[in-house]
């Protein structure tokens, strides 16, 4: 991987100082320039209406948290909107009559008043040094940014703000031009595979090919286990030791049980079961500092709710400050119905769950009212659309095995697009995402993570 | 959708049927969809609102309206006429009602719409970003399929 990113580094650093001295000379591009949170942005400035100095934004109830309020900017009255919160970077304290650095953009008929930590200047550059963004950017979502501009040793990050603002004008010649010089940006599923590294692992080619392919394609009829990216290293791995275990002759599956036998060692630690609390412990140390005020967390896949009550005690010790919702979902409609009333057995509620349990009348433990209220157990699939907020973590074990390749796609994409910047992705123990481009995997107390 | 949701929809759907209708009602394995679908020929449909917005969607054959509107009004109805319409819209209403006064006592807050109808040959609903659950019931006047998509407001 490193050997990609140095190469097009090179590259790109090579065409700069070959093309830098005659495209500066032509100046037919104009942004203003800003920062948020230490970093460079800049907006075309044909969209800015003018810069300003406000505050006291009137609130309005039942928006979405980016939306500060309305302001009177002589007369016209225009939402307020905080890039910050909308990208999901950290926001300094306000003081309550700090002045805010306004930039008024015009979106087709409509003014927006957008709030950045500092506004710079304004910065002329040739319309044709714009370069399409990187995928690599993870702060903010890649497709409100139209190309990326480095201007005085300083890279910008040219924001689009139609997008940004939701608007799709007709495309005129030029911008269905820009369109298309831009296209990565606009990343689809279609786009997503080349993303994939080239040189995933190819199965050497032996007498036991066609005993290993016939074995994986039984393993999707019989447990809808599939294989791809993600568990193909676990599966030959496993493949080898299964080999060793079995006769020659027993090599395939002769019942729905030896398939099972055969994907036993691929569940996660205590999938479907209450955790030791050497796996919470870890789990506690591996999770990151936030500070936010409110975590959402996303658990498809949670069964009997096992996995979700043990994550919210976790979370509840890891974050005590912060109110935390937990989206818990399933395809099994029975599971996910009797997971809110999960009892704890009597051996369980005296280890590390004990202070997160009560009694009912009948003296069963139970989930107290703290954890229980943190659960929003739902019945759903993963592969349709859903109405989730951007999650700060996803806790997906061993479900992304068990789609279709293609829907393992859309689900990846789907955490992609829902997960903050800083927020991380927990996947089986035995499921890897180290030939994804887009996921960077971190092992902090032996829990692998993945970050955008 | 919350799992506590189902229920109510799924309870008042079937003791609704069984009482308007007598006879055998029976529930059919509900399942989930995300996809555009095909309306058999007549849809009521009620709209949810407060601390979750979604909608309710009845949708069943011209036959097993006409069934189920002669069935209610116990005389034989062969046109799809005013009183049909007002009996299926009734239906629903019903139904809807009664669930979401269930979910009222679990401390959830809904208002409903009006009830509206639609009818036609080769009608096709889709939501875009919600997936609805479907309850198909199984009366002796035909299938009805109780579809519902609800989602929490951000």
């Amino acid at each position: 991987m490193e050997n990609t990113i140095e190469q097009t580094l090179m590259q790109e650093t090579s065409y700069d100082i070959e093309d830098q001295n005659d495209k500066i000379s032509i100046i037919d591009f104009k942004m203003i320039t800003f920062s948020l949170s230490g970093k460079d942005y800049a907006i075309d400035i044909m969209k800015v209406k003018e810069i300003a100095k406000a505050g006291h934004f009137t609130y309005v109830p039942n928006t979405s948290s980016f939306v500060l309020g309305v302001h009177n900017l002589r007369g016209d009255i225009i939402p307020i909107i905080d890039l910050r919160i909308f990208f999901n970077i950290p926001v300094e304290e306000r003081k309550d009559d700090d002045l805010e650095n306004l930039i008024v953009v015009s979106v087709g008929e409509q003014s927006f008043g957008v709030v950045v930590d500092h506004i710079d200047k304004v910065v002329g550059i040739q319309q044709s040094s714009i370069q399409p963004p990187h995928p690599l950017f993870g702060d903010i979502n890649i497709k409100y940014i139209s190309g990326v501009v480095e201007n005085a040793n300083r890279l910008f990050i040219l924001l689009d703000i139609d997008r940004i603002f939701g608007l799709r004008q007709a495309p005129t010649v030029e911008s269905a031009k820009e369109q298309e010089h831009f296209s990565p940006a606009q990343k689809t599923i279609a786009d997503h595979k080349p993303t994939q590294k080239q040189e995933t692992p190819v199965l050497e080619h032996k007498a036991s090919d066609l005993d290993y392919n016939f074995l994986v394609e039984d393993l999707k009829v019989r447990k809808s286990f599939n294989l791809s990216l993600i568990n193909e290293a676990w599966i030959k791995s496993r493949y080898m030791k299964w080999l060793d275990e079995r006769d020659a002759e027993n090599i395939q599956f002769n019942s729905d049980e030896d398939a099972e036998l055969f994907l036993k060692p691929f569940a996660s630690k205590f999938s479907h079961d209450f955790w030791e609390e050497s796996y919470a412990e870890q789990l506690y140390k591996a999770l990151p500092e936030n500070t936010a005020k409110q975590i959402t967390v996303w658990n498809p896949g949670c069964g009997k709710g096992h996995e979700s009550f043990s994550l919210a005690c976790v979370l509840k010790k890891r974050y005590p400050e912060a109110r935390i919702r937990i989206y818990a979902q399933d395809t099994d409609l029975l599971a996910v119905s009797s997971a809110q009333m999960l009892r704890v057995p009597q051996n369980q509620a005296e280890s590390w769950y004990a202070p997160f349990l009560t009694k009912t009348v009948s003296g069963e433990h139970v989930f107290n009212a703290d954890i229980t209220e943190m659960l929003f157990f739902e019945y759903h699939d993963i592969t349709h659309n859903n109405a989730l907020p951007n999650v700060d973590i996803i806790f997906c074990r061993d479900v992304l095995s068990y789609l279709d390749k293609e829907k393992q796609e859309i689900v990846l994409e789907d955490f992609e697009d829902k997960l903050k910047g800083n927020g991380v992705l927990i996947i089986g123990d035995n499921e890897v995402l180290t030939n994804y481009v887009d996921w960077h995997s971190k092992e902090v107390a032996s829990i692998t993570m993945y970050t955008k | 959708m919350r799992v506590e949701y189902i229920n109510p929809f799924v309870e008042t759907a079937y003791s609704i049927l069984v009482e308007v209708l007598g006879g055998e009602v029976k529930r059919d394995n509900l399942y989930l969809k995300s996809t555009s679908m095909p309306v058999m020929g007549v849809a009521a449909l009620v709209g949810l609102a407060g601390d979750v917005e979604g909608r309710v969607l009845f949708d069943m054959s011209m036959e097993t309206a006409l069934n189920i509107a002669s069935k209610m009004n116990d005389e034989k109805i062969d046109t799809f006429d005013e009183l049909a319409k007002a009996t299926i819209t009734e239906l629903a209403n019903l139904i809807t009602a009664q669930a979401v006064t269930k979910l009222h006592e679990l401390g959830f807050k809904f208002d409903l719409t009006p009830p509206a109808l639609f009818t036609g040959e080769r009608m096709e609903i889709s939501d875009q970003n919600v997936e609805a659950l479907i309850v198909p019931m199984i009366t002796e006047q035909g299938k009805i399929e109780v579809n519902v998509a609800i989602r929490e407001r951000m």
